[in-house]
């Protein structure tokens, strides 16, 4: 970079837009909920809606150890978390495998994508009863549940990601002679990367819905379960307890997800450092 | 077309059309080319935009296939990629998950040669071109124009006997372009390699070239031949003499005779 480019980028920083400092959006997030607390606290409180509609954020608080210590309280959590990490790995690995077998084939495409375009359309939870018919109450019904639920979003993204490569880059390959292999690694499963990370993202959540639907329907351990039976004996409080779990799950799938990206994705997020300019 | 040739051309177009689309759709974007490019020589191909020119290219590198006539390489005929033949296109086409050394080496990691045997080979272009401080950095961190610097290293680096560019500094400014461009030339100087450039400019075109093949718009075709007698190595003041205006005009006058 010659002086002169230097110093047009130096202008380019200094400009109103770049400077002006940004607060952190955390602050948004720490504003909304004592707001929501305060609306909940206040309907709960003065019984405008009654307790075991919805209980007391006290007594969501109250019940929290009850629950947490109560026997087994940790096995169903791990057996929920290994149902989804399960389930959302096949269905990961099955949609993204799938994905590339129809990009590289526009007969293929033709012939199959409006059809699993179509199986879609299909609520995967009106599924779940006729799994847990077929392969019964234990966890590879839910581990079944969950990849269903989150391979399509992995599967179109894959698919429309690989699609994405510059003429160039392709032109740029073929003129090498590169494989269809080579050209898929090297280039279309890079460029795709992206656009396939917001595939997981959605699918992760997906997923989590899919097992705990699954095991709502009919189950013999876990988080769904536990709720179940904290239904059945009008204990609304610890309910909420367990929508706080799945909360944290969620919360928890999204920051490993976003972190993945983060470092794999890399040069989509680092900050343009220009070498040129920390140089003496 | 007078070409008086010595030695085999490197490269012989013999009737090359190219259509695209059929029916009413039917578009010949190139027609009946002619051409013979000499071992070593810079050729350019000068038109204006829609005149096949980067069609040719294309057919030249193996990238696309003649509708008719035929291409030879080396005197054989050519239907597919040689790794003989380098392309440059008007954008860098850098992957932006590889260090710019990894960039320059992509081509020996597609034959599926050793890297290790072409990195200090990698190295030394990138420090002829003068940035070898960023073989470890990575595009995004360049500007247009060291991109475009990674990019000859990388076409170079396999030592290709015919370099096909199209348009490759067309997207940088002024500046950075006629830098790039003498580069270029003491480069190819460098390797002993033949190139042949696509350019819409008239005055780039001439600097470059050994030879001008200038063409015309639908159908492209060829409308003639210029040699471009000046020595090399050529520099910028070149462009001044009152016998390199004469001949800006002379392919100008080409262009418009059409």
């Amino acid at each position: 970079m010659t002086r002169t480019e230097q110093i047009a980028q130096l202008a380019i920083d200094a400009s109103p837009r770049a400077k002006r400092k940004k607060f952190s959006p955390y602050i948004l997030t720490a504003l909304i909920a004592p707001l929501i607390l305060a609306v909940w606290w206040f309907v709960t409180e003065t019984r405008i809606v009654p307790p075991i509609l919805l209980p007391t954020p006290a007594s969501v608080v109250q019940s929290f150890p009850r629950v947490v210590f109560a026997d087994g309280f940790g096995d169903q959590i791990i057996r929920t978390v290994t149902e989804i990490v399960g389930g959302f790995a096949l269905g990961a690995t099955i949609g993204f495998l799938l994905g590339m077998l129809l990009s590289s084939s526009s007969r293929l495409r033709a012939a199959y994508l409006p059809a699993l375009s179509a199986l879609e359309a299909i609520p995967t939870v009106i599924l779940a009863p006729i799994i847990i018919a077929w392969v019964g109450f234990g966890m590879e019904g839910k581990v079944m549940q969950a990849a269903l639920a989150c391979f399509y979003a992995v599967f179109i993204t894959t698919l429309s990601g690989l699609g994405l490569a510059e003429p160039n880059a392709v032109n740029l390959m073929r003129s090498l002679g590169a494989s269809r292999w080579q050209t898929m690694a090297k280039l279309r499963v890079p460029t795709a990367l992206p656009v396939i990370f917001g595939g997981l993202q959605l699918g992760a959540t997906t997923a989590i819905i899919g097992a705990i639907v699954s095991e709502f329907i009919g189950s013999v351990g876990g988080l769904g379960y536990l709720m179940i039976r904290y239904r059945g004996s009008f204990d609304t409080a610890a309910y909420w307890v367990i929508i706080f779990f799945f909360l944290v799950i969620g919360l928890v799938t999204y920051l490993l997800i976003w972190y993945a990206e983060k470092k794999i994705v890399f040069w989509r997020h680092t900050a343009i450092t220009r070498p040129d300019l920390e140089k003496p | 077309m007078t070409t008086t040739t010595q030695t085999a051309p490197l490269v012989r177009a013999t009737g090359v059309t190219k259509k695209f689309g059929s029916g009413d759709k039917e578009m010949v974007a190139l027609s009946g080319l002619n051409l013979e490019v000499r071992e070593g020589e810079f050729l350019s191909l000068l038109g204006p935009s829609g005149c096949g020119k980067s069609t040719a290219l294309n057919i030249m590198g193996g990238l696309l296939s003649a509708t008719e006539g035929s291409i030879t390489f080396g005197g054989k005929t050519l239907t597919e990629p040689s790794r003989q033949i380098g392309m440059m296109f008007q954008q860098a086409v850098m992957f932006p998950w590889r260090t710019t050394l990894d960039n320059v080496l992509l081509p020996v990691e597609i034959f599926g040669e050793s890297k290790k045997k072409y990195r200090a080979k990698a190295e030394e272009l990138l420090s002829m071109v003068g940035i070898s401080e960023f073989a470890g950095s990575y595009p995004w961190q360049l500007s247009g124009g060291m991109q475009q610097r990674a990019a000859l290293c990388r076409v170079l680096l396999h030592d290709p006997k015919l370099l096909l560019l199209d348009e490759p500094f067309g997207a940088l400014d002024e500046f950075t372009r006629e830098t790039m461009n003498q580069e270029l030339l003491r480069l190819q100087a460098h390797t002993k390699s033949t190139a042949v450039l696509v350019t819409h400019n008239i005055t780039e075109a001439v600097f470059m070239s050994d030879r001008v093949a200038v063409m015309s718009a639908r159908p492209g075709r060829l409308i003639g031949i210029l040699e471009i007698p000046f020595d090399r190595p050529r520099t910028p003041d070149l462009q001044t003499t009152s016998d390199f205006v004469a001949l800006v005009a002379e392919a100008r006058k080409m262009l418009e005779l059409q």
